[in-house]
């Protein structure tokens, strides 16, 4: 027995006559305001919610436990060795700011080139960047040996009349990803001031309805609110739209500036801004499987919306095919000994494993998103993402440390091993990143209810004469009309 | 208000009927004249048509690139199951099924390697630099892989638009779905053959430079100069009353952002070219880019910064000029211009480590340029110039920029 309307209606029907509808199920906005707002403010907490955010909470002491190892001990407690001076901090840091790419990738760029089915999963993407950008920034924070100067990343005036080098790509990074988070940020938050106040209209409770309240900026839905805030999000999307670049671009540069074989390749801007999307993409879709699941939010976010992102993991996995390709093509053409063996050394040397796995997880299972069986099926589909999450931690790892453990000079070669320390850090990052996700899905709206209406049938005044007519509130899309049991909620 | 006025195709002309044989006679004539006259200016400089090589050869990437261009824009429009570009796709149809005759313009390029393409000087492949990959800058591996080349795109190209104008008649749904199901794997064929050809074409004038980036850095200014030629096409088929009022400010107002994000990208790709290449300062990679910073190339390379990324990046950056008709028609000629430009400052300086410039240079753009057009122009004759038969034809029509 199917259980949901979304179990009978297939919407990923392709179909160029007729667009399928996004929202499924029958639903007006009041239905979907109060699917929404109800997991925040009426649902009883799962006692499962209480169970992870227990165990998340618990790694999270774990990575600030092993961050006050560090302090007190030094990077020493690190497998950091000479020549490798840059392990596991680097490869997550690069890692986490990748994971953010999507969701400036959905709200900004699909909103630019208005992709409907963005309305869905771009708050979930969004708070996802920024959760995933604030571990990412934790790593070179960490990393700095003297950290109670870490403030001297900055340009501030300070007694010592120090400037941070201005030459250092790291510098860059510290501005690129500053403004990545802080336009993040901004755009997550004034896209949620609509949906906040409608919980400050909703909700019973006197606390919540003073914090909701602050949170909502006095927003009263009238059309001067919605005018400057449709104007608003169009210049942030705008802007954040080259920062969806340029953020893993300069990334990027931490690497391709050096001499470094192996390193140092143009092609590796575009190729690091398209390996972000892509896994960014696949943990956006780690988190929202589940989330819809448990949240009874399938008819919201259907399978057409999870195949659309499976092909766009298909479309970066197999831009980052291409660079893998090009990098050694080039290796071989340019004729440089370093560069070639730089090649040869990660695929078939003492990293080739963690090579293998990269290859594997990045450019092999995606590509069994060819087969539409395949992009439907949610298991298989969460099973991918998974392999993609660990592909992509693994391509840092092996740009990073094979081209450092075994560089020019053959007498200081040396094999890296993370210790316990790295281990558990990098453990304790997801922890931090998955409590701040149960927080957000606790205490904010997960969907963009104001937006999942702009694309639902009845926001159309105009509906053609393909869109099923029906009044203000009763709508129920031809779809539905025609399941034979009629679908039921 | 779009709203209450649907445009419909009855209402203007959408073939080429009495143009078609003027405007195929005029471009080829321009094109045949072009090329003999820059046949006679390149035996008049007496260096064995060397210079007449290199002329001839920035010509034939330019507009290699823009029907590249047209190629890639096919199945990204099916892939992504868009509609706004139906009523216009026909253009980038058949610029791109002129393959073949590209295929033909293609003979000289290989004719005079020689003159043109550092390996098959037997000096430098013969040195030790060069000893890995002799084989494969070989003559015959070079003119086996065009070979290879030319078979994909015209394959390729000629599948999508015979499929499409198949369907002007049948609108056949089903040809639609066909054409989305291959587009993805086309793709693929196309990122990693033009990828191949931009480095035999372009990179290996000089044998010995290298660029992981050179790939896109081709594409992304062919992809960009298309859409410049494609608001050319359609306003002038507009000047003479054809495809008037279906192709409207709405989807020119797309045209629009199209040049002006892939001038943008375009900007990015060049910069971090060159910067990664500045920065780590490593001689074997620097040259390329020393003989094109000094001797006037310098300078060509500033104007080239202005012209291909900063004016046309702020020019095009308000709504207004998209949607003005004078505007947008003026930044699509000047992105042309810049373009060829850039592609002048990538290919020349092999020729000459000082500035030069001939008439031969622009003899040849319109050579090539007039057989190029004029072999678009016999593609589209024979059919409509909207895909009439698309599903997505009515959306298209109605498509409205919010």
């Amino acid at each position: 027995m199917k259980s949901s309307v979304t179990d009978l209606i297939d919407n990923t029907v392709d179909d160029p006559t007729q667009p399928q509808e996004l929202i499924l199920g029958g639903q007006d906005f009041t239905s979907i305001t109060e699917t929404v707002s109800d997991i925040v403010l009426e649902r009883k907490t799962p006692r499962a919610w209480y169970i992870a955010f227990t165990f998340t909470a618990g790694l999270t002491g774990v990575l600030f436990l092993m961050i006050a190892w560090l302090f007190i001990k030094g990077v020493g407690v690190w497998g950091l060795n000479n020549p490798v001076g840059w392990g596991w901090a680097i490869v997550n840091f690069v890692f986490w700011v990748g994971i953010g790419h999507a969701g400036t990738l959905i709200s900004a760029i699909l909103f630019l080139l208005r992709q409907k089915w963005r309305t869905s999963i771009n708050r979930f993407a969004e708070a996802m960047t920024i959760f995933a950008v604030i571990c990412a920034g934790i790593f070179p924070g960490i990393h700095v040996g003297r950290v109670w100067v870490v403030y001297w990343l900055f340009p501030i005036p300070n007694y010592h009349h120090m400037w941070p080098n201005f030459r250092s790509p790291l510098l860059w990074d510290v501005f690129a990803v500053g403004t990545y988070a802080t336009v993040s940020l901004l755009f997550w938050y004034m896209g949620m001031v609509p949906d906040l106040a409608t919980l400050r209209d909703r909700a019973k409770g006197r606390i919540q309805q003073v914090v909701y309240g602050a949170l909502a900026l006095g927003w009263r839905g009238s059309h001067r609110h919605w005018h400057r805030y449709e104007k608003a999000y169009l210049l942030l999307a705008g802007l954040a739209t080259p920062l969806v670049l340029s953020v893993h671009s300069v990334v990027s540069f931490d690497f391709a500036t050096a001499q470094l074989p192996g390193w140092h390749t143009t092609i590796f801007p575009p190729y690091f801004v398209a390996g972000a999307v892509f896994s960014g993409f696949a943990m956006v879709g780690t988190l929202l499987i589940p989330a819809r699941q448990w949240f009874g939010l399938k008819h919201i976010i259907t399978v057409h919306h999870l195949e659309n992102m499976n092909k766009i993991i298909l479309a970066t996995g197999s831009m980052v095919g291409f660079a893998y390709a090009t990098e050694f093509f080039i290796a071989w053409y340019g004729g440089n000994p370093n560069e070639s063996f730089a090649f040869v050394n990660r695929a078939f040397g003492p990293y080739a494993w963690a090579y293998w796995i990269m290859v594997t997880c990045n450019v092999v299972t995606p590509q069994l998103f060819w087969f539409k069986k395949v992009r439907t099926n949610i298991g298989i589909m969460w099973v991918m993402y998974i392999f993609v999450n660990i592909g992509m931690w693994f391509e840092r790892f092996v740009i990073t440390v094979s081209s450092l453990s075994r560089d020019f000079l053959p007498s200081s070669w040396a094999y890296y091993d993370p210790t316990m320390v790295d281990i558990l850090t990098f453990l304790g990052s997801f922890g931090l990143f998955f409590t701040l996700v149960l927080l957000f899905i606790r205490f904010l709206p997960m969907v963009a209810m104001a937006e999942v209406k702009t694309v639902m049938p009845i926001a159309d005044a105009h509906s053609g004469e393909r869109r099923s007519v029906g009044d203000y509130h009763g709508d129920i899309p031809r779809h539905v009309r025609e399941v034979p049991d009629g679908g039921g909620k | 208000m779009a709203h209450h006025h649907v445009p419909r195709l009855e209402d203007t002309k959408t073939t080429l009927d009495g143009l078609g044989p003027r405007l195929f006679a005029v471009s080829a004539l321009i094109g045949v004249i072009g090329l003999a006259a820059t046949f006679g200016l390149g035996l008049s400089q007496g260096d064995g048509l060397r210079h007449f090589g290199f002329s001839y050869l920035i010509n034939f990437a330019f507009f290699l690139s823009i029907s590249l261009g047209a190629m890639f824009f096919m199945p990204i429009m099916y892939v992504t199951r868009a509609s706004w570009n139906v009523v216009m796709r026909r253009l980038a149809e058949v610029t791109a099924a002129v393959m073949p005759l590209l295929a033909v313009l293609a003979i000289p390029v290989i004719i005079f390697a020689g003159q043109i393409y550092g390996w098959a000087d037997p000096a430098v492949a013969g040195s030790h630099a060069m000893s890995h990959k002799a084989a494969y800058l070989s003559k015959n591996m070079f003119i086996l892989r065009w070979v290879i080349y030319f078979c994909i795109w015209t394959g390729y190209s000629w599948f999508f638009w015979k499929t499409s104008v198949k369907q002007d008649s049948s609108g056949d749904v089903g040809l639609t779905r066909r054409l989305e199901n291959y587009s993805g794997f086309a793709l693929m064929i196309c990122a990693l053959s033009v990828a191949a050809a931009s480095f035999d074409l372009l990179m290996s004038i000089n044998p010995l430079w290298f660029s992981t980036m050179f790939g896109v850095y081709y594409w992304a200014g062919g992809f960009v100069t298309f859409w410049a030629v494609m608001t050319l096409f359609t306003m002038g088929l507009q000047n003479t009353g054809r495809m008037r009022g279906i192709v409207t400010p709405e989807h020119f107002h797309d045209y629009g952002k199209a040049m002006f994000a892939f001038t943008f990208f375009w900007g990015y790709i060049a910069f971090s070219q060159y910067m990664l290449y500045w920065y780590a300062n490593i001689p074997e990679e620097t040259h390329w880019f020393l003989i094109r910073s000094q001797n006037g190339w310098g300078m060509t390379g500033m104007v080239i910064i202005f012209a291909t990324f900063m004016l046309p990046f702020a020019g095009l950056i308000s709504r207004y000029a998209k949607r003005s008709r004078k505007m947008l028609a003026f930044w699509a000629f000047w992105i042309i211009v810049a373009q060829w430009i850039n592609l002048y400052w990538v290919v020349m300086p092999q020729f000459s480590d000082s500035f030069v410039f001939s008439p031969m240079d622009v003899t040849a753009f319109f050579g090539i340029g007039g057989l190029w057009l004029a072999g678009i122009t016999k593609l589209a004759m024979g059919n409509s110039l909207v895909p009439t038969g698309d599903p997505r034809l009515e959306e298209s029509l109605r498509f409205e920029n919010a």
